[in-house]
């Protein structure tokens, strides 16, 4: 799994601000490359603190670079005060990231995601997660009570993997929906 | 001049400070030329009305001394002060700067200092950030980058910083904005800067620095004591701590003094 560490870019405070950011910014970049296969990419914040300005003026940009080379940031080992501040931020700037903690053995546990999701959203995570991995037509018969037509469910899924929250697989004519990251 | 009990020696209190700058120089600076100075808030506010006066104060004056020795990290506090200890340095006029050692060791000791005075290391690390976010706000925003300096005090118990600049304060810094060109004042600049999501530039992003600061510390029982151009606005969470909520900002009007200036007060105990 890639992993960029930002220990190895922190001042000596551990303060990751926005002024700070702008320089790591471009080394952050500097590790990021196209990929064929869709994949997540986690930033590690051990050791270090973040402030709002470095989410707003480096996370989210990287964020969004990064989904244009088919990688899907993850952000790794927050300490309180850090996920705090995104949690504050994505009140303000409605978003969403997916976080979890990560040892040095890449051992992934506590998978959550921070910023505001509907109850619907929450569901089509849920079931992705629980079946793996599905495309419109197999939820919208997992879901058929819900009476939703197919493009809708493509629509769904759809704007999840733009959030970085799913990840999309072409296949054939289908696309097909995957949990960016996984417990092991 | 006012009087002074010597049991109970006049203290340079925002109050006091406030009070002396209402009545203007002459009687103002009689009023708190002789007072003792204990905390670092009014102190450093202190410095940015002396900016703004076309002479200062007497450079003898005791007040006066007090402000220019903070500075170089030697005040002497008088002996009824309650502070251990007082660091005041130049906020970093750069993006170079703000990686050199010597800021970044600033930060380093004011997280340390947070820690001593109240023993929570999470809280530390919080005001610290703060402490980082509230200074890169001068080089942001304040156009006199060269007049910002920041400060910390502490002792057992408590813990004092102050963020302060000269520049054009938060009126001007908002109004360079066409969508905030029609703010009548600074009152309602510093009401709507508070806001989330409020900054003269255009991303959206931007303009959150104040979350932390509010939203968390000040709901943990501080006071903070925001001041630009003729207004206070103060969440006085030492005073009314509520379970989880911030306090309801007290504004004031006061005297005109250039810049911005953010004073913050922790007492352990409070919440």
């Amino acid at each position: 799994m890639n992993r960029i560490f930002l220990k190895e870019m922190v001042p000596p405070s551990g303060l990751l601000t926005g002024l700070t950011g702008l320089k790591i910014y471009s080394r952050i970049l500097e590790q990021l490359g196209a990929v064929q296969v869709p994949q997540p990419i986690l930033l590690d914040f051990q050791e270090a603190s973040a402030t709002g300005s470095f989410f707003s003026q480096v996370v989210f940009p990287i964020r969004d670079y990064a989904r244009r080379l088919n990688q899907y940031l993850v952000l790794s080992n927050l300490n309180p005060e850090t996920r705090l501040e995104l949690a504050w931020l994505l009140e303000v700037n409605p978003d969403t990231f997916l976080v979890c903690e990560t040892d040095s053995h890449d051992n992934v546990s506590n998978i959550a995601w921070i910023g505001g999701l509907d109850e619907r959203q929450c569901g089509i995570l849920s079931a992705i997660s629980a079946l793996g991995g599905a495309d419109a037509t197999t939820l919208s018969k997992k879901f058929k009570e819900d009476h939703i037509g197919i493009t809708a469910w493509n629509n769904r899924l759809s704007a999840l993997s733009d959030k970085g929250l799913l990840i999309e697989n072409k296949s054939g004519r289908s696309k097909i929906y995957k949990p960016v990251i996984k417990e092991n | 001049m006012m009087p002074t009990n010597s049991e109970n020696p006049k203290q340079l209190t925002f109050d006091l400070l406030d009070d002396a700058m209402f009545l203007g120089l002459s009687e103002g600076t009689d009023a708190i030329s002789d007072a003792q100075v204990s905390e670092i808030g009014p102190l450093i506010e202190l410095g940015a009305y002396l900016d703004s006066l076309p002479n200062g104060l007497d450079p003898d004056s005791p007040i006066v001394n007090a402000f220019s020795t903070a500075k170089t990290g030697k005040l002497q506090l008088g002996v009824h002060s309650f502070f251990k200890s007082i660091e005041v340095v130049n906020v970093p006029v750069s993006v170079e700067a703000i990686e050199e050692n010597e800021w970044q060791s600033f930060l380093l000791r004011s997280q340390q200092a947070a820690h001593a005075a109240q023993g929570d290391t999470s809280l530390a690390k919080a005001i610290a950030s703060t402490i980082a976010e509230m200074s890169e706000n001068i080089i942001w925003h304040s156009d006199k980058i060269e007049s910002g300096i920041v400060g910390y005090q502490y002792s057992k118990g408590r813990f004092d910083y102050v963020v302060s600049d000269t520049g054009i304060g938060i009126l001007a810094s908002l109004s360079k904005s066409d969508q905030f060109l029609s703010i009548p004042d600074s009152t309602e600049a510093l009401k709507l800067a508070l806001k989330n999501g409020v900054s003269r530039f255009s991303n959206s992003r931007r303009g959150t620095g104040f979350n932390s600061l509010v939203l968390n510390l000040s709901k943990r029982g501080c006071d903070i004591r925001f001041r630009s151009g003729d207004v206070s606005l103060t969440f006085e969470g030492i005073r009314s701590f509520r379970e989880s909520a911030p306090p309801d900002p007290v504004i004031r009007t006061c005297p005109w003094i250039p810049g911005f200036t953010i004073s913050f007060t922790y007492l352990v105990g409070q919440s």
